[in-house]
């Protein structure tokens, strides 16, 4: 037993530091002035200084940030909606909508980019819009998470007889949908928002493609910094990864503090 | 009356059918067919897709997608069990701080991993100087812009993806089929080989699908590390549509028709094997 112990730590320790390397020694870059030998030189606070100085680093994260919330608030009402008509009338419309929304896994990226470029990039209305064409493939990028997140929710809750209950009190089967059972979803649909948060703030492909100049967001700042100092870059990824970190750790706490409420729920009966 | 009563029920489902049939059904069907338009033109022919499968610069794209996908895929796999089986053997204190470590490191992608392997892989990189200054051979020669420099960064985003989906696969594995082996004197790799993985296997198949899928999209980071410079399918379509070279959306189109099909094949590969593997167990 202590032997095969021993054999899963050393596996553990090799995988544990072939992917934490990358990110320490990013960390470590932003803070130095040169590491050409075994340690770094000097340490400096001066590339966080010139990025929080550059007018154009904090709008990019704002620009991410704004990008990003619009398709989840819409994709979390359009996929609830859909997802409380097959539930309520029409179950077996159910696997249509999980296939459509979990199609976007394999055609995310470059092939959704492209075709939505190409279907609507000579319109001149509202479709041919840039940021609406982000937004839209945006929303069909996070389908796959928001669905997971409101269908695992929905398996927790029995939905069919809290509407019956609600409906022998009186209520309408939406009112009572909306009033009852979308309370019950928020944890979970507020964890795969923000998951998808943190998934949407570091694209680039989507953007670059569709909105080129229009929308520099941190990701596309953080591109084109190629050509500058080491360090910059580095400061600039411990920034985002940083606001990443904060995601996940709400997230988290978010998880924990819904298990702890259903299992106090659990207890209590 | 009772029709429109009937029909005003599935109104909820409207928006949801309107963003998926705008932004995804459509587009995509408009992208197979216009793969089939000859080039400026709305005439149909196959001129596009013979270009993509007889001229060397497509098929050297799709060989290289097709190779560093596979190999990663398959790496990443071996690599996300041994990961996933070594937390299962270890105290639940160390199974938490492994899994926020998979977390983490989960988000850490795109293009801020391809600055980060530059950083310390890259022709200055900081462990390619460690390598020069202590006589590491491997390090100092490390080439990370060679298709072998994005294997190895591949593998580094499919290690998160691939063990967070077998761990819960690991569950299935009960500790009476272990002992009952250890009865029978079978060791610990017989009982793997011969138990272990064939239950796991639905499992190990639906995950290599999905890192196979996630390594063939991926972009950001290549795009970051390589730029244009190392031809994969992701790069060549979007130079296609986007960019200061001639725009070729046509032959764009019918390379990426040509990539859905690859991921679909794979795909269904995949299941296929799962539903003989599954028959095979029902017997």
């Amino acid at each position: 037993m202590k032997r095969r112990n021993g054999a899963a730590c050393a596996v553990l320790i090799a995988v544990g530091l072939y992917l934490l390397i990358p990110v320490l020694c990013t960390f470590v870059y932003a803070f130095c002035t040169a590491w050409t030998d075994l340690l770094p030189r000097s340490f400096t606070l001066k590339f966080f200084l010139e990025i929080f100085e550059d007018p154009r680093f904090l709008p990019s994260i704002g620009r991410a940030l704004i990008i990003s919330v619009i398709p989840i608030l819409i994709t979390t009402c359009a996929v609830t909606l859909a997802l409380y008509v097959c539930t309520v009338y029409a179950p077996k419309l159910e696997r249509l909508v999980q296939t459509l929304c979990m199609a976007p896994y394999t055609i995310q990226g470059v092939i959704l980019a492209v075709a939505v470029l190409t279907m609507y990039s000579a319109q001149t209305g509202f479709l041919g819009n840039r940021i609406i064409m982000l937004s839209g493939v945006y929303c069909i990028c996070i389908m796959p998470h928001i669905y997971t997140g409101v269908r695992n929710s929905l398996n927790t809750v029995n939905v069919p007889r809290m509407l019956e209950a609600a409906e022998i009190l009186g209520a309408g089967k939406l009112y009572a949908f909306v009033r009852t059972i979308l309370p019950s979803l928020l944890s979970g649909v507020v964890i795969s928002a923000m998951m998808s948060l943190a998934g949407l703030i570091g694209d680039y492909v989507v953007i670059k493609i569709l909105a080129g100049s229009y929308w520099t967001t941190a990701m596309v700042l953080l591109m084109n910094s190629r050509s500058v100092e080491g360090q910059l870059s580095s400061a600039m990824i411990v920034v985002i990864f940083s606001i990443n970190l904060l995601i996940s750790f709400a997230v988290f706490t978010l998880r924990r503090h819904s298990q702890e409420k259903r299992s106090r729920v659990h207890s209590a009966k | 009356m009772k029709t429109i009563k009937r029909l005003s029920r599935y109104c909820p489902l409207l928006p949801f059918l309107i963003i998926v049939g705008i932004y995804e059904v459509v587009p995509l069907a408009f992208i197979v067919v216009r793969g089939f338009y000859s080039p400026g033109t709305t005439m149909l022919s196959v001129e596009n897709y013979q270009a993509v499968l007889s001229k060397k610069v497509y098929l050297t794209c799709i060989r290289n997608s097709m190779y560093v996908s596979l190999l990663s895929a398959f790496a990443g796999l071996a690599i996300s069990f041994l990961t996933a089986l070594s937390l299962t053997k270890v105290s639940p204190k160390i199974q938490s701080v492994g899994l926020s470590l998979l977390n983490i490191t989960s988000n850490f992608g795109g293009v801020a991993l391809a600055f980060a392997f530059i950083i310390i892989l890259g022709s200055a990189g900081v462990l390619v100087n460690v390598g020069r200054i202590l006589n590491i051979g491997f390090l100092a020669d490390f080439d990370l812009y060679s298709r072998d420099g994005l294997i190895f960064m591949y593998i580094y985003f499919q290690i998160p993806l691939g063990t967070l989906l077998l761990l819960p696969a690991f569950e299935a594995i009960k500790v009476e089929w272990k002992e009952s082996a250890a009865l029978m004197k079978a060791s610990s790799t017989t009982f793997w080989l011969r138990v272990g993985i064939p239950v796991l296997a639905p499992s190990l198949l639906s995950t290599f699908s999905i890192l196979f899928a996630n390594a063939l999209t991926a972009f950001n980071c290549v795009y970051a590390l390589v730029s244009n410079s190392f031809l994969l399918l992701p790069i060549k379509i979007q130079s296609m549509f986007v960019g200061d070279v001639k725009l070729q959306p046509e032959l764009g189109s019918a390379l990426s028709t040509i990539m859905l099909l690859i991921l679909v094949a794979v795909m269904g590969a995949c299941n296929l094997v799962k539903w003989m593997l599954d028959r095979r167990m029902a017997k």
